[in-house]
């Protein structure tokens, strides 16, 4: 048995040992829903390099940690803690959830506004089983094995609903911290955000650890914006170096609605970040940014689709990597431009600047047409610092430690600079900056 | 330093870009207080000279000597030469989309105020002082806030160069054909901002291609730069005749022209 095989038969094994401890008091509904991820992540095993979607991601050290998939324990985390782990941003309100269950008692905050909705998953189950069982009960999510063994484990996560017209003035934060309770254990989150239509709101996941030890967490979430809704979703992964994450967002979007993911991913030994909108409707915007920045022996890979299903589609894509050290990064994106998907207007782009001789980057954009009356544009570019920049930064007195990090911070910036919301923004920039800092030192000139 | 120690000392400079040599044994005096116009035709070498005294590291000094206020020069990072205070107002200014001009002059300032044992200034009184310079130099303050650059027409580019060169008041300003592509208003700003530093404890080397400029920035000397060499020096009135005949009658016999 290869180490993939091992890990796979012991969560499958561990499933049925974990089963009564896993349903607890939610509806005779979910049972099955779990039974039925279960058997699809045994059919599928742990994704080998020969798999297309995991051609340069191995998840063999995963295996080799040897994680157990029963919920981690609820313990360990303060409010302190949580202080110390927000920085700056301690002040604002946050909803916090502490290896993927939600955490009352840690959360922040003034009252929620009018037409906001924002609880744990587990606690909204009964209370719009209509709405969510849908998206439980997905087969087409359990092809990707991680989904399915997150449909699998699932217990709790964020449950988010902004209801018909409303437009709540701040943004609504979510905390997800891996406690020292994740030691050795997979979270698996399952959020759900649900924007009504008409709606508007900016959201911001940000996954956090104070868990030092091994831990994984491998969230899934799904949005659903109904007509003419706007969502700014803004997700910042800096999860411990120690730590494995994966997440994937699923997204669908009805008539005219607008959607703005803003995806920064910072930490994590291995991280894996899948975002899937689908336009399934005709009129829908849709906007992916993303910045990964990574150092040392850092992994991160990034994997997005946007289905055009509907005619009269925009969507936008910017990619952008930072990578030092001896990071390892994979960019795979791709559009699909289905038959009646006519007047498209789709644009994908992945540049990276590598800022070590030691970093590495794959990335393959694609673009698959099937309509004839579309505008797309797509490409990638890898590259160093411009040292024409370089000599005019130097030239006016700065060092060249100071203009290098300058000109990185200046190439990242345009991933925050799209953010709308000033609070989420000034977030993003604080925790990037401050990890451009961590590389550079890490880095040395490349 | 004492008056007599002049602001640059060149002597016998060869430099190369990759596998062509530019300068082929350069000699050239500038004492404090001066303002040199050097010209010269295309290929001469003009801008590799401004580019060896601000250090522009793919330019390669293969033989000869710059001395800087009796220092020397070739020694130094670009970084440390401009703290020193020698300015090169670039030919073609880069854009950096992301950096904001404003950011970017105050770390500039700053770190040059740090080098002299000054303290730093803080975002207000940086802006006081760009207010004042902006005036001079009839520079937008929109554009102060925009990244460096980013989407400025030529002139604004030249403007900012200007610009920058005022707030930090080089020792040494060097313009390497700042006047080019300029309309008459833009020259006349270029011509305000060298002025203005005019002063006993300054100098200055203008590179032009043209001796319009030279109107409105009356020089002290004038060089003919040919193949690599000095081949005439002169007053501000060489100009004059350099536009008049051109520079053809120069190119015959430059090793003798360049003997002082």
């Amino acid at each position: 048995m290869t180490t993939l095989d091992t890990a796979h038969a012991h969560f499958v094994s561990r499933f049925g040992d974990c089963e009564a401890q896993l349903a607890g008091s939610s509806p005779d509904w979910l049972a099955p829903v779990r039974r039925a991820a279960i058997e699809r992540f045994a059919e599928l095993g742990f994704p080998t390099r020969k798999n297309e979607a995991w051609k340069y991601t191995s998840v063999v050290n995963i295996a080799k940690a040897a994680l157990d998939p029963e919920p981690p324990t609820h313990d360990g985390v303060s409010r302190e803690d949580i202080r110390t782990v927000l920085g700056s941003e301690s002040d604002q309100g946050w909803f916090v959830f502490e290896n993927g269950r939600f955490a009352p008692e840690l959360s922040s905050g003034d009252a929620l506004p009018a037409g906001v909705e924002v609880r744990g998953l587990a606690n909204a189950l009964d209370l719009h089983p209509e709405l969510i069982r849908p998206l439980l009960d997905r087969e087409d999510t359990l092809d990707r094995p991680f989904v399915a063994l997150n449909g699998a484990f699932q217990r709790d996560g964020a449950f988010v609903r902004v209801t018909a017209n409303a437009a709540p003035e701040q943004p609504i934060q979510l905390l997800f911290v891996a406690s020292p309770g994740a030691s050795g254990r997979v979270a698996n989150p399952r959020n759900i955000i649900q924007i009504d239509r008409g709606a508007k709101a900016a959201i911001m996941l940000r996954y956090e650890s104070c868990c030092e030890d091994v831990y994984w967490t491998n969230a899934m979430t799904q949005v659903r914006l109904e007509e003419n809704a706007e969502l700014d979703l803004v997700t910042i992964q800096a999860e411990s170096e120690t730590g494995y994450h994966f997440s994937s967002i699923d997204v669908a979007q009805k008539r005219d609605s607008r959607f703005r993911s803003h995806h920064i991913s910072l930490g994590g030994a291995l991280a894996r970040n899948e975002i899937h909108a689908r336009l399934d409707a005709p009129g829908v915007d849709c906007a992916l940014n993303g910045l990964f920045l990574v150092d040392g022996e850092q992994h991160v890979d990034s994997q997005t689709t946007v289905d055009h299903a509907s005619p009269l589609g925009t969507s936008r894509e910017l990619y952008k990597g930072i990578l030092g050290g001896r990071s390892r990064g994979v960019f795979n994106g791709s559009v699909l431009v289905r038959q009646d998907a006519q007047k498209t207007n789709a644009r994908q782009f992945n540049h990276n600047l590598l800022i070590s001789n030691d970093a590495q980057i794959n990335t393959k954009p694609t673009l698959e047409i099937a309509a004839d009356d579309v505008k797309c544009a797509h490409g990638s570019t890898v590259g160093r610092l411009d040292e024409e920049a370089l000599f005019y930064l130097r030239a006016r007195g700065l060092d060249e430690r100071s203009a290098r990090q300058m000109l990185t911070a200046a190439f990242a910036s345009e991933i925050a600079n799209a953010i709308p919301q000033e609070r989420l923004r000034a977030q993003v920039e604080r925790l990037v900056a401050a990890k451009l800092k961590r590389s550079q030192a890490g880095s040395g000139a490349a | 330093m004492d008056n007599a120690t002049p602001m640059l000392e060149v002597k016998g400079l060869h430099a190369r870009v990759g596998d062509a040599e530019i300068l082929k044994g350069l000699d050239l005096v500038v004492g404090t207080g001066e303002v040199h116009a050097i010209m010269g035709p295309n290929g001469s070498g003009k801008s590799t000279l401004a580019n060896v005294l601000a250090g522009r590291p793919s330019v390669e000094v293969t033989a000869g000597s710059v001395l800087y206020q009796g220092r020397d020069l070739l020694e130094l990072a670009p970084e440390d030469r401009a703290k020193e205070g020698i300015f090169l107002a670039f030919q073609y200014p880069v854009e950096i989309p992301g950096v904001s001009n404003a950011y970017f002059m105050k770390a500039a300032l700053n770190a040059a105020r740090v080098h002299r044992g000054e303290e730093e200034l803080d975002g207000m009184d940086f802006l006081e002082f760009a207010r004042e310079k902006m005036k001079l130099v009839e520079f937008d303050e929109a554009l102060l806030n925009r990244g460096i650059n980013e989407g400025f027409s030529g002139g604004e580019k030249k403007r900012n160069e200007i610009f920058q060169m005022a707030i930090l008041e080089p020792r040494l300003a060097v313009l390497d054909e700042t006047d080019s592509g300029l309309d008459i208003d833009a020259l006349q700003v270029v011509a305000n901002g060298v002025n203005a530093l005019r002063a006993p404890d300054r100098s200055a080397i203008v590179i032009t291609h043209y001796q319009r400029l030279l109107d409105h920035v009356v020089p002290d000397f004038v060089h003919v730069l040919v193949d690599g060499r000095i081949a005439h020096s002169g007053g501000s009135e060489l100009a004059h005749e350099l536009e008049k005949k051109g520079y053809s009658w120069l190119e015959v016999a430059p090793t003798e022209a360049a003997t002082p």
